[in-house]
């Protein structure tokens, strides 16, 4: 089971490699290898978590490794369904999104993999609803952030075209990760009310996750009545990120509450 | 005048404004811990700034009065704004929904302040209630009566069985064993064998016997020195030193049990109208009884005490009202976010 997890980091490995080779020998192919090198990595992830749900008999979505692996599969798979619904050719963002995939395996690594049984709080089928969508939310988010983060770093008049084509992603990015994390946090109230008896209880978690809703839903409105986008909402979109990552990880580890078992 | 207010009111520069003051206030109170005794943030802060925070009401942020004051403005915002930009909205249906959805969630959280009532029950097996611990420890009368019959935990297979050997005071070594298995001990001359585990051991008609999947009365039935002819011995988790099983050097096996992680633990609980049981059901976490417009939730227990459970009582009004925000919250941002993804 690890082998499959352990291939699919290697493919992202070669996504960067194939795209780097590409471009030191001025190869036109180096974009299509790379994308097809990130497809069979996602493959293997997407194998990974497949074995991971059959050996715990239950959605690998209790802990923190498990929400991490499925929103980096989340972020790679919205990434393929906008470039295939993008007019305009996105196939050079490819080596971001696989850097991304490294850093995010990366990090994973340093996490508790093993399969534990559920606790009695986690034992319900608001589990695979709630943190699906929070993490697809997540993993959309951070794609608007990469974007925005590669928008910001595109300063030179010969890449003009390309940036503007990324304007368009960032927002489309952006409003599906919102869409996903309103799903999330509304599941995630009808989840506790139904475990709890309270919708709504300002435990760290919740409040982060409303502190996030609450800036994109700012930034949102920012772009529709005054007119920020471009550098401005690419700014949005990477301090929004922030937030995601203190949202996921800082409340985690620094603060306790309700959530507090996605640090086991 | 009164054009001008609602101008003001409805303005989207309002609501950027009421949104950097909502996030900051919600930052306030996701960082400083909430809730907490005024010792606790002496320590936190020193004596001037722990004590500021209770002053300024920043260890109870979401029912501080300026907290409240803020969220009424902003639902003031909302809802005039969706009013004054009516002619824009009503071809919108997807932007009426949204808007419309956050006003009835602010209708809930308001329903909910004023309606609701929250608490717990603690209660020992055979206990009845008629009353419920409300917000700071007031005694809240239910209109029928609450009975606990019956509290129950069950565990995932994890759980762990260890012999140790025992010199006199002396601890000699200890191994984790298993039902039909031998004690594996390598530094000790002891032979034994695990017959059977008793999660709740009992002594019936018939002998000894199981009553319950319980970890009551942990016991394992151990044969030593490979006396397979012999009756088994038993050795009992809550009780080391009732068997008073030692080998001929003079060791003595003496049994922990470890308990592995909790899967559920349950009640079975029963609703009583003079004196007439109106309703028994078994409550889990995750899965509440409903009575009379009251859910009963599963909420703790005490490992010490096995015929104990803490069950939390809620009574709120609000839950129609916010769930309908949700439904009209997500239909109206696919029908908003469609027409942008197309």
């Amino acid at each position: 089971m690890e082998l499959t997890q352990k291939i699919a980091f290697a493919l992202y490995f070669v996504t960067l490699g194939v795209t780097l080779l590409g471009f030191l020998l001025a190869k036109a192919w180096k974009f299509r290898y790379a994308l097809f090198s990130l497809a069979l990595g996602w493959g293997f992830s997407t194998i990974y978590i497949a074995l991971r749900w059959a050996s715990a008999g239950r959605a690998p979505m209790s802990n923190q490794y498990e929400s991490l692996i499925f929103l980096l599969w989340t972020f790679i798979a919205i990434y393929f369904i906008l470039m295939y619904l993008s007019a305009q050719p996105l196939e050079w963002l490819v080596p971001w999104v696989a850097l991304l995939a490294i850093i995010t395996v990366g990090v994973g690594s340093l996490l508790d993999k093993s399969i534990s049984p559920l606790v009695p709080a986690l034992q319900s089928n608001w589990l695979l609803i709630h943190v699906s969508t929070v993490m697809a939310g997540y993993g959309a988010l951070a794609l608007s952030f990469l974007i925005a983060v590669v928008f910001l770093f595109m300063g030179a008049p010969a890449h003009a075209a390309k940036r503007e084509a990324l304007d368009p992603l960032m927002l489309r990015s952006c409003i599906i990760g919102f869409w996903m994390l309103t799903l999330g946090i509304i599941t995630g109230a009808v989840w506790a009310n139904s475990a709890w008896g309270s919708y709504w209880s300002w435990d760290p978690k919740e409040t982060w996750s409303l502190i996030t809703w609450l800036f994109y839903a700012m930034a949102i409105h920012l772009r529709r009545t005054r007119g920020w986008k471009h550098v401005k909402f690419a700014q949005l979109m990477a301090g929004g990120f922030v937030l995601v990552l203190f949202t996921y990880f800082g409340v985690n580890y620094l603060l306790s509450g309700l959530h507090s078992y996605g640090r086991q | 005048m009164m054009n001008k207010i609602i101008n003001s009111l409805s303005s989207i520069r309002l609501f950027f404004a009421f949104s950097i003051i909502l996030l900051f206030a919600f930052l306030l109170g996701g960082l400083i811990p909430q809730g907490q005794p005024l010792d606790a943030y002496h320590d936190m802060f020193g004596h001037i700034g722990g004590a500021w925070v209770v002053d300024l009401r920043l260890n109870d942020v979401f029912s501080s009065f300026w907290f409240l004051a803020i969220m009424a403005g902003a639902a003031f915002n909302i809802t005039a704004c969706t009013i004054k930009q009516w002619k824009t909205i009503k071809p919108r249906p997807g932007l009426f929904l949204t808007h419309f959805a956050v006003i009835l969630m602010f209708a809930g959280g308001i329903t909910r302040g004023i309606f609701s009532v929250r608490g717990s029950i603690a209660l020992e097996t055979g206990e009845t209630r008629a009353e419920f611990m409300g917000p700071e420890g007031k005694s809240v009368p239910l209109p029928f009566e609450f009975k606990l019959k019956d509290f129950k935990i069950t565990y995932w297979e994890n759980e762990k069985h260890i012999i140790h050997a025992v010199k006199g005071e002396d601890l000699l070594e200890s191994v984790e064993v298993g039902e039909g298995k031998d004690a594996d001990f390598k530094f000790v001359a002891m032979n034994l064998h695990v017959v059977k585990f008793y999660p709740n051991f009992a002594v019936g008609e018939k002998g000894p016997e199981n009553i319950s999947d319980a970890r009551e009365n942990p016991a394992l039935a151990v044969i030593l020195n490979g006396e397979k002819n012999k009756k088994p011995s038993y050795l009992f988790a809550k009780y080391p030193d009732f068997h008073g099983v030692t080998d001929t050097s003079g060791i003595r096996p003496i049994y922990e049990y470890s308990p592995g992680s909790v899967k559920q633990f349950e009640s079975r609980i029963a609703i009583l109208e003079d004196g007439v049981e109106k309703m028994e059901k078994t409550i889990s976490v995750n899965s509440p009884a409903y009575y009379k417009g009251y859910r009963f939730y599963q909420s703790g227990y005490d490992d010490k005490n096995l015929n104990f459970s803490s069950i939390q009582v809620s009574k709120d009004p609000s839950v129609s009202l916010i769930y309908a925000g949700f439904a009209f919250l997500m239909i109206g941002l696919t029908w908003v976010f469609w027409r942008e993804l197309k």
